[in-house]
């Protein structure tokens, strides 16, 4: 009798570990709820995509997926923390080009854009410099203006995110002189040019989108390869001789070690989730536009922008 | 207004009114639980809407915002814990009262001043919005120095009698806030080559720990010593309601907060918290018994709770009128318009007139929906102050702890509010008053900021403060403030 009980105690101890042997296999993969951390605060673009990708792509992997914002330090805090996490595909990074590769080219923050493998983009943006519609008609007048006089004009950005080093790269490019008015976000310039407390603005197509139909703004270039749709009129900055080229992109990363067929497993739940109708549709009215790319084409961009901005940023 | 008829009809839908209860009580729940903020809630409450209707799905958030801005009052007078930033002032007085066996005054005179702020700042957004929008983006860096200036001569107006101390604590709230990035540069100040603290101090662990972990440490601290003395102490009545006298004491406070939080909240940038440290500042300057203030005074709790109610519907001004989101929650908004196919901006007011009036009934039944909930709810609130101390005190620090790590999944918070705890104990064993370091650490990065861009513009001369007007202006009342209090000051300490 005695036996009996030690053997169902010693089954029931050991189950717990049967069962971590289980969840280790990737076959099994997911046997627990995913977490999705967000480096950047709620409400913002990355956290509403990263939660409609969550909400999608946990219908898909047949478990709930737990959205987690750690913020801070440029998003270090929160790429940090997924860096750090069991390697086990239970902890997935959703990332930006700001964490991903500008924070770590601005100090040590303990990770490497190469720590990370890209599961896949879901989304790129466009970069415009915009002004109040009163002020300059085209990118030319002003140059001319600007050249005429030099640091009069200014343009507000948060320092060293990838709308400041389009701005000043064309700046430097068009051999003009504009003055930086450090901004504490995004939204406070645009609200900065719509008041008349700064001359320039450069963010995302989406964020001033509003503004250049309404007509309270308007658009001078932007920072593609190739001119948007959603704002057809404006020129590149290629097209006007200046090779300045930059686009934030958003996506989801895994750290490095985590098991191969993990990787494949969030790889083809993430491409079916991007190439469905409905959820590309319900992420364009959140304002966004979906940009997929698959994962090796994504992870290619971790080190390819981190050499291009560490160049620009110097 | 031909509009109105048909806006009501449809917001007075089962399903509007349903929704919209279910937000108001998310809210509520949210608001009153501290570390859960509202911003949060609404950002997860956002992909649920994208499967409601339009108006159905932006009612279900302005419900969770009215609601959580209120909510914050209830824990901030019952346990000294306010669930939310903006509630850091209402806590001030609201739970001197409930130690005095007032709660049940308090919470009323809280809920009664959270609907008067919050529908006069419903019906200033529905009359007033074009013309305080223009006005709100005459209000840059200069004048947004200037403003932080004046509501910073407030920590004077709440330090007489105890000067020296109150001006130490609102210049330690400054410091406190400069820790972190440096917000216009990017590089980091004070961290001690810490990640964790790159990030800089969450206000919200900032005022937990001032708030409800100082008053554990004070409770354990005089049972430890057996001083069962003032410390901690707590009539477990919660009192009778509000009288016709309080009632004539209060309302004028309500009615005067309002406007000033509207005005705040039409501001991008500003929120509610420091509307409602404001509008403390402002009462205790207008009252007949100042010396009340932070001991139990009805007019504090009104005029916190009318000041930041009065931001909920004024943040939808610019962001309703020129597309601009002045917080994160309406930033959160703008999202919920959008995916419903709504440009905030000049155009939607033309484009879909019938849901901006919709949308204007519908913050004003979430207005009488809340008081109605709040009312309703109230007899059940006061029921925590019949739970002994020693049983409220572990499950208050057991809800903080959960609280504020749920919201940021970061133990070294937990620390951070564990650590202010301890200096929100101290300050209190040593006189310090806590309102000024809340006041200095809210309005050091605004002055900061403010400064060092209107620098920047004006190529480092000082002028731009003088040739602006609304600077000018705001700087000179913040003169004769200071001079005021100072002659207050003198004839006080003479006497």
């Amino acid at each position: 009798m005695k036996t009996t009980r030690r053997i169902l105690i010693g089954a029931l101890l050991a189950l717990p570990l049967a069962t971590h042997a289980f969840t280790a296999s990737a076959q099994q993969y997911p046997a627990k709820p995913i977490t999705f951390i967000v480096p950047w605060p709620a409400g913002g673009t990355t956290d509403i995509i990263g939660r409609l990708l969550g909400e999608a792509m946990s219908k898909e992997l047949g478990q709930p997926v737990a959205v987690v914002n750690r913020v801070g330090g440029g998003g270090a805090v929160g790429t940090k923390a997924a860096f750090d996490a069991p390697k086990d595909g239970y902890t997935v990074l959703v990332t930006t080009s700001g964490n991903h590769v500008l924070t770590p080219i601005k100090g040590n923050v303990g990770y490497q854009p190469d720590d990370f493998i890209g599961i896949g983009q879901i989304s790129s943006r466009t970069l415009i410099l915009a002004t109040k519609s009163d002020r300059w008609k085209s990118a030319r007048e002003l140059i001319a203006d600007a050249k005429a006089n030099p640091g009069k004009f200014t343009f507000g950005a948060v320092p060293n995110v990838l709308p400041f080093l389009v701005a000043s790269g064309f700046a430097r490019a068009a051999e003009i002189k504009l003055t930086h008015v450090p901004q504490t976000g995004g939204a406070p310039g645009v609200t900065g040019v719509l008041g008349g407390h700064l001359d320039l603005v450069p963010e995302s197509l989406e964020s001033v989108q509003q503004h250049l139909k309404s007509g309270a703004m308007r658009g001078l270039v932007v920072f593609n390869e190739a001119r948007d749709p959603a704002a057809p009129d404006v020129p590149t900055a290629k097209e006007l001789g200046f090779d300045v080229v930059g686009n934030p992109w958003t996506g989801l990363a895994v750290a490095k070690g985590t098991p191969e067929p993990i990787v494949a497993r969030l790889r083809d739940v993430m491409a079916k989730v991007a190439k469905d109708p409905a959820f590309v549709a319900t992420v364009e009215r959140s304002g966004a536009s979906v940009e997929y790319l698959d994962g090796p084409a994504f992870t290619a961009l971790f080190s390819r922008d981190f050499e291009k901005f560490k160049a620009a940023s110097q | 207004m031909e509009l109105i008829f048909p806006a009501i009809g449809e917001v007075m839908q089962p399903i509007n009114l349903v929704v919209m209860a279910i937000g108001l009580v998310i809210g509520m729940a949210i608001g009153a639980i501290p570390g859960l903020n509202v911003p949060l809630a609404v950002a997860i409450s956002l992909p649920i809407t994208f499967h409601l209707a339009p108006l159905a799905g932006i009612a279900m958030l302005v419900g969770i915002y009215k609601g959580g801005t209120y909510g914050g009052s209830i824990s901030a007078i019952l346990i000294n814990v306010p669930g939310t930033p903006a509630a850091g002032a209402t806590a001030l007085d609201g739970y001197a009262l409930t130690q005095q066996g007032h709660a049940s005054k308090a919470l009323r005179v809280a809920l009664y001043s959270s609907f008067t702020g919050g529908l006069i700042s419903d019906l200033s957004l529905i009359m007033f919005a074009i013309p305080v929008a223009m006005l709100a983006l005459k209000i840059g860096p200069a004048e947004n120095f200037a403003l932080g200036i004046l509501a910073l001569t407030l920590i004077g107006v709440l330090s007489e009698g105890n000067m020296v101390k109150g001006l130490i604590a609102g210049a330690f709230g400054i410091l406190l806030s400069t820790v972190g990035l440096d917000p216009l540069n990017g590089e980091t100040r004070l961290t001690f080559g810490l990640l964790d603290l790159s990030g800089g101090f969450q206000f919200i662990s900032l005022i937990i720990g001032v708030f409800a972990i100082a008053e554990a440490f004070a409770l354990a601290h005089a049972t430890a010593g057996r001083l069962v003395a003032s410390v901690g102490q707590r009539i477990s009545a919660a009192g009778k309601g509000m009288s016709a006298a309080d009632w004539r004491l209060c309302l004028p406070v309500m009615l005067r907060a309002a406007p000033v939080g509207v005005f705040i909240g039409a501001v991008p940038g500003l929120g509610s918290a420091i509307s409602a440290f404001i509008n403390y500042g402002i009462a205790r300057n207008f009252s007949r018994e100042p010396e009340k203030f932070g001991k139990g005074s009805l007019e504090g709790v009104a005029a916190a709770e009318s000041g930041n109610n009065a931001v909920c519907g004024s943040t939808f001004i610019p962001l309703l009128t020129l597309g601009i989101p002045g917080d994160t929650i309406t930033a959160i908004m703008l999202g919920a318009f959008m995916v419903h196919g709504l440009i905030p901006g000049p155009a939607l007011f033309t484009t879909n007139a019938d849901f901006v009036a919709a949308f204007f009934v519908a913050m004003l039944v979430s207005s009488i929906l809340m008081l109605a909930i709040g009312r309703l709810g109230l007899p059940l609130f006061v029921q925590a102050v019949r739970i002994p101390n020693k049983v409220l005190f572990p499950i208050v620090v057991a809800l903080c702890m959960t609280g504020v790590y749920a919201s940021s999944s970061s133990y070294f918070d937990l620390y951070v509010m564990l650590g202010f705890g301890l200096l929100g104990y101290g300050m209190k064993r040593f006189g310090f008053p806590v309102a000024p370091l809340l006041i200095g650490f809210i309005l050091g990065p605004i002055v900061e900021v403010g400064l060092r861009q209107s620098l920047i513009i004006s190529r480092g001369s000082l002028e731009i403060f003088v040739t602006r007007p609304i600077a000018l202006i705001c700087l000179l009342l913040a003169a004769l403030v200071a001079a005021w209090v100072a002659i207050r000051q003198s004839k006080g300490v003479k006497s």
